[in-house]
């Protein structure tokens, strides 16, 4: 526990040494959220509800998603790659603490000080903007959206561990990394609601992990936890099993065959 | 302590064949052999400095050692484990120390690093005020403890990097190129203390480096290694008696040499006044330094063992041929 504790401290404290460069990425997260915020309110402009979703429900469900958003996608992990890469990695496992449990630690760090400015900045949105809101009214709902959010960030950690875990066979880690934000930022609901898609594509995103990582707390917070929920829910938490084993037998295979020759 | 037994580290190294197509979904592997049939034993509180070339094998047989590194064949044992589990018991009990990658948080003082290591070995406060406190003593490094990393100098954070590392008074210890790079001040700082710290804490330690005096300074025993073999494992001073016969003559002439001289078949001079350098077998050193006071007029001279960079040197081609 004390180990946990220590690091996230240390990793709290690296934060703070270059402010400048994370109020910039603060800054960009802001901007990029309005362009999403602009864009809706010009398409609910003069209309009450499109695809299903009120005015209200829309504005609701693109203010949780970017919340939910630096908690989900705020990580360390592309650290690791380097590290792997450069041999510094070494470091790390030559102590009795794990890499993945050194890993999420700093990811929790790197996750605290996201979300604390994530509420500030969407209140101050929330208070600048005045969009309409939905504000739900069922406490079961808020722990259910906790439970899924907490099994997404869970899938999003190992999703970007095991890209950096490519590092361990090729230097070209940086590609994949990116590729996988363009399809997060198609796929997952970032921009609009997944189910309203064709309801054939929504089905078969179902069987992805796009839809676990914001989507689905936010659509449960907007609609509640109906029946239909239950199916990607279970999914959720198979893709947590499946992407953890993998994770651990993809660093197991790693460990055996990369040589950290001349490093 | 340290048993290796027929150790084998083959590396494979992706290979270009040219063909994109190829190289990108059936990748053509190279084989290298780092080592081939290493065997050794090293025992308690010994220090043992491992010499050769680039990439004759010294950092791999380290990191198979430590854990870092699966090894293709041979049997291992380090404190009674097999490192390559590494498990907790074991990995409290060592450390490696490399001179190019530090453990240190790079933003921050050395002591939040002192402190993240207090919490992973499990050290108790007293201990901990103990040992920080010895290996700050030894280093002479009470201010640079608080400063923070980036603004130290190589030889200031090679410093606090040996604290961090040894914080939890480590059984084995390995050591890879630990003075990299550090001016002589700062390389004998680390050297001495080196010494001490294993006089102190009764460590076994294996070494690399590149600077011969290093080792000469601290290995009794030393492993010549080169491509992958081991090409001697005993004394510093044995090997110097087996390999080199000769002595070191020179002599500061005060006038030139005369045209006829020459010293007995087989010895070799080098002259450039007003210096002469002098190769004398062990065996003629008496008559070749009275025939030297007899012929020659000099106002200084010293007959010294070769340098061991020479010797080491006759090692790898004797062997080799």
């Amino acid at each position: 526990m004390n180990s946990f504790l220590t690091l996230f401290r240390i990793s709290l404290e690296q934060y703070f040494i270059y402010r400048l460069s994370f109020v910039l990425w603060r800054f960009r997260m802001v901007l990029n959220f309005l362009l999403i915020f602009f864009l809706w309110s010009a398409i609910y402009e003069n209309k009450v509800s499109l695809f299903g979703y009120s005015r209200q429900e829309m504005f609701t469900y693109i203010l949780i998603m970017n919340l939910l958003g630096a908690l989900l996608f705020s990580s360390r992990t592309g650290d690791l790659a380097g590290e792997i890469r450069d041999g510094k990695v070494i470091n790390y496992i030559m102590k009795p603490f794990s890499v993945l449990r050194q890993l999420l630690t700093k990811e929790a760090a790197d996750k605290l000080i996201n979300g604390s400015f994530q509420i500030v900045e969407t209140v101050s949105i929330i208070l600048i903007f005045k969009p309409p809101m939905f504000i739900q009214s069922d406490p079961f709902v808020y722990v259910a959206v906790l439970v899924s959010l907490c099994i997404n960030i869970l899938i999003s950690f190992l999703v970007l561990y095991l890209l950096s875990l490519i590092a361990f066979w090729t230097a070209e880690v940086w590609a994949p990394r990116f590729i996988y934000f363009i399809f997060i930022s198609l796929l997952s609901g970032s921009m609009y609601p997944l189910d309203i898609l064709p309801k054939s594509l929504y089905t078969i995103l179902l069987f992805t992990p796009f839809p676990y990582f914001n989507y689905l707390p936010t659509r449960i917070y907007l609609k509640g936890f109906s029946v239909s929920l239950i199916f990607p829910f279970f999914m959720s938490l198979v893709w947590v099993v499946i992407l953890y084993f993998l994770s651990r037998k993809i660093w197991n295979k790693g460990m055996k065959e990369f040589s950290f020759f001349g490093r | 302590m340290i048993s290796v037994n027929k150790l084998t580290k083959i590396y494979r190294t992706p290979f270009k064949t040219g063909n994109v197509v190829k190289d990108l979904f059936a990748r053509s592997y190279k084989e290298h052999v780092a080592l081939k049939d290493v065997s050794f034993e090293i025992g308690e509180n010994e220090l043992v400095g491992f010499i050769g070339p680039n990439g004759a094998g010294k950092t791999t047989t380290m990191k198979v050692l430590a854990g870092i590194l699966y090894p293709t064949s041979g049997d291992i044992q380090v404190l009674g484990a097999t490192p390559f589990d590494k498990r907790p018991e074991f990995l409290k009990q060592i450390s490696f120390i490399m001179g190019q990658k530090n453990q240190t948080f790079w933003e921050l003082p050395a002591t939040d690093a002192f402190e993240f290591n207090k919490a992973v070995y499990e050290i108790g406060d007293e201990e901990y005020k103990r040992t920080v406190g010895d290996l700050v003593d030894l280093l002479d490094a009470t201010d640079i403890i608080k400063m923070p990393v980036k603004t130290l100098s190589l030889g200031q954070r090679m410093r606090v990097e040996l604290i961090a590392a040894l914080i939890h008074t480590p059984k084995v210890l390995f050591l890879d190129e630990p003075t990299i790079g550090l001016d002589i001040v700062a390389q004998s700082a680390i050297v001495k203390f080196i010494k001490e710290y294993q006089e102190k804490y009764k460590s076994t330690i294996m070494l690399t480096s590149h600077y011969m005096q290093d080792v000469e300074r601290l290995a009794k025993r030393i492993i010549v290694i080169d491509q992958g073999h081991i090409l001697y494992d005993g004394k510093l001073d044995e090997l110097v008696a087996q390999y080199s016969n000769v002595k070191k003559i020179y002599v500061t002439l005060l006038s030139p040499l005369p045209h006829d001289f020459h010293l007995h078949d087989g010895v070799n001079f080098r002259y450039e006044f007003p210096r002469v350098e002098i190769d004398s077998p062990r065996s003629h050193l008496s008559e070749v330094l009275s025939h030297i006071t007899k012929r020659l007029e000099f106002s200084d001279i010293s007959v010294e063992d070769e340098p061991i960079e020479e010797i080491i040197k006759r090692v790898f081609t004797a062997r080799k041929g």
